[in-house]
């Protein structure tokens, strides 16, 4: 029965890779459509007519149209990347304070309340933070842009951040009692079993925990959609300005596409880039927590 | 909000224009239905208004897209009935028309306007189209010229799939580019809402009634702006608007010349407005 279930969960993952394989698939192989958007073009910055140097140019709609990733991928970085790194801190000093609290009562309430914050819809969080979070954030920094990247990846850390909590949670009960225990009996106060002894125990169930965070940013996409202001801008660097990601293309132009034209399936081909990227981190995140299992069993 | 009905009939007009819906366009004997072809941007209205039509008299119309041309081709090989178009008749069109001893008759039946907003306390109150064109290009990037702040402009616009992003293409960029900055939105709620918040930004958008946001007169000088107001529009002199029509051809059987007269009257002229469009026809005392 369960091996049923596990096997129909993987057949429907294997189909809909397949699926939106199928429909990316014509513009790498099919020669007609390779003329419509040449694989290049996708990638490699071109000298348009009309612009005074080569430049990575996200415009679908237009003559001609334009469809270079490069501005799209590098937004979803930048915020999925931005959002990790403040919910990776917040989610670990979590998971070590409830440690540190050391109360089983603490913990029967406060573990499921803080998983209750992922189940938040992200709808949600992102109507909360198009109308307050970016006010508070535009004038606290005095930034140019209301929706941007930064705003987005704080938004998006609250959903990412009880993620890895649970996971960091999880690897730190897993390092063993005895362990704990020597160190307390060597003399070492509370605060510094956590952070000499559980943290580096536990350091590839964190980084599990961070991958997992960064698989679960990268594919959110109501969030960004609302709060980034979606410009295709090509600042890797500067958070501040706004944010075009692969999830929100693919969720505003998807619907008023020809199906089969060449942006259908460039639609598609992004589709699958961020389905195989979130596999490999998902991947990742596996074999870290493998190799926290064999660390803690002393095999390491 | 994003996948809205709006969208949902879109993509089923899409469907119908590739041939894959049963109710394409081909030439029905049936003496009750009318076969209507054109605009993409006036598919939508031009079901509601077959649909409440329908209900009224039991007369079917057939709508279907593909644009401007093609339902004006279609009205030329006969294998439509009605056509449906965001610009007026081409001369050549006509005369192609007369070559098969025919005439259309022309009716304004709706009028498509875009909006520039900006938040409801700024200063600025006219703009001219190049400085539009030089905001949305990329060239011009601060205030300084238009009402002496430094700030950065802030520019808000819709997606790329949505018709009033075409629209503002061709009409104020003359079909180029966008600059990457500009912010793109899921709708004109809410590129009114993201213009009201923000005090250096400006938008452009459908028509809304929204006292947040401030209504900027545009025109091709600073004397000539005007603000999207029905006279305006109806005159010509409001650069942002087009007129949608409906071509019958003179001899079009009676039915059709009802359907149009329908369109023109009260209860058809409302339902344009339900749709985002302003009145061709002016509010009956």
């Amino acid at each position: 029965m369960i091996a049923g279930a596990a096997l129909l969960t993987v057949l429907l993952v294997v189909l809909v890779l397949a699926f939106v394989l199928r429909e990316a698939a014509p513009l790498v192989l099919d020669h007609e459509e390779r003329r419509g958007a040449d694989l290049a073009s996708l990638a490699v910055p071109r000298q348009w007519p009309g612009y005074e140097r080569s430049e990575w140019v996200w415009q679908p709609v237009g003559e001609p149209a334009k469809f270079n990733a490069v501005p799209l991928l590098v937004g979803s970085l930048k915020i999925a990347g931005t959002a990790v790194s403040i919910a990776t801190p917040t989610g670990v000093l979590a998971a070590l304070a409830l440690w540190q609290l050391d109360s089983r009562r603490a913990r029967r309430w406060i573990k499921p309340l803080v998983e209750l914050l992922a189940s938040v819809p992200s709808v949600v969080l992102g109507a909360w933070a198009l109308s307050v979070l970016a006010t508070v954030v535009q004038s606290a920094l005095g930034l140019v842009w209301r929706l941007n990247a930064l705003t987005a990846a704080i938004a998006l850390s609250l959903a990412v951040a009880p993620l890895i909590f649970t996971v960091t949670d999880d690897a730190l009960a897993a390092v063993p009692r005895e362990t704990i225990e020597g160190a307390v009996a060597l003399g070492a106060r509370r605060y510094q079993v956590a952070l000499r002894v559980l943290v580096p125990a536990a350091l590839p169930g964190i980084a599990a925990a961070a991958t997992l965070g960064l698989g679960r940013a990268i594919g959110e996409t109501m969030i960004v959609l609302m709060v980034s202001g979606n410009s295709p801008v090509l600042r890797p660097l500067d958070p501040t300005t706004s944010a075009r990601t692969v999830t929100a293309t693919i969720a505003s132009e998807l619907g008023e596409v020809v199906q089969g034209s060449v942006h259908w399936r460039v639609l598609f081909l992004l589709g699958a880039l961020l389905f195989i990227l979130t596999l490999v981190l998902n991947a990742l995140a596996a074999a870290s927590t493998r190799a926290l299992s064999r660390r803690l069993r002393g095999d390491a | 909000m994003l996948i809205n009905r709006r969208r949902a009939l879109a993509l089923a007009a899409l469907a119908s224009c590739s041939g894959r819906y049963p109710g394409g366009p081909t030439r029905s004997s049936n003496a009750s239905s009318i076969l209507l072809s054109g605009s993409d941007t006036m598919v939508l209205l031009a079901r509601r208004w077959a649909e409440a039509f329908a209900r009224e008299t039991r007369c079917v119309v057939q709508v279907s897209g593909g644009g401007s041309g093609t339902g004006i081709a279609a009205l030329l090989n006969g294998t439509a009935d009605l056509a449906m178009s965001s610009r007026p008749m081409h001369e050549r069109e006509r005369r192609a028309l007369a070559a098969r001893g025919r005439t259309a008759r022309e009716h304004v039946v709706a009028v498509d306007a875009v909006a520039v907003y900006a938040c409801a306390d700024a200063r600025l109150s006219t703009i001219t189209l190049a400085q539009l064109a030089a905001l949305y290009r990329g060239q011009l990037e601060r205030w300084t010229t238009l009402d002496g702040r430094s700030n950065r402009v802030v520019l808000y616009g819709r997606e790329s799939s949505s018709g009033t992003y075409a629209f503002f293409k061709e009409r104020v960029l003359a079909g180029r580019d966008f600059a990457p900055e500009i912010q793109s939105l899921p709708g004109t709620a809410s590129v009114i809402d993201a213009v009201a918040r923000d005090q250096t930004s400006l938008g452009y958008a459908g028509l809304s009634t929204s006292r947040h946001v401030r209504r900027i007169a545009v025109g091709a000088t600073l004397t000539d702006a005007c603000e999207p107001q029905s006279e305006h529009v109806a005159s010509g002199r409001y650069p942002l608007a087009r007129p949608l029509f409906l071509y019958p051809t003179a001899s079009a059987p009676e039915r059709v010349q009802q359907f149009v007269a329908w369109v023109q009257s009260d209860a058809g002229q409302r339902l344009a407005e339900q749709e985002g469009f302003l009145r061709a026809i002016a509010r009956s005392a």
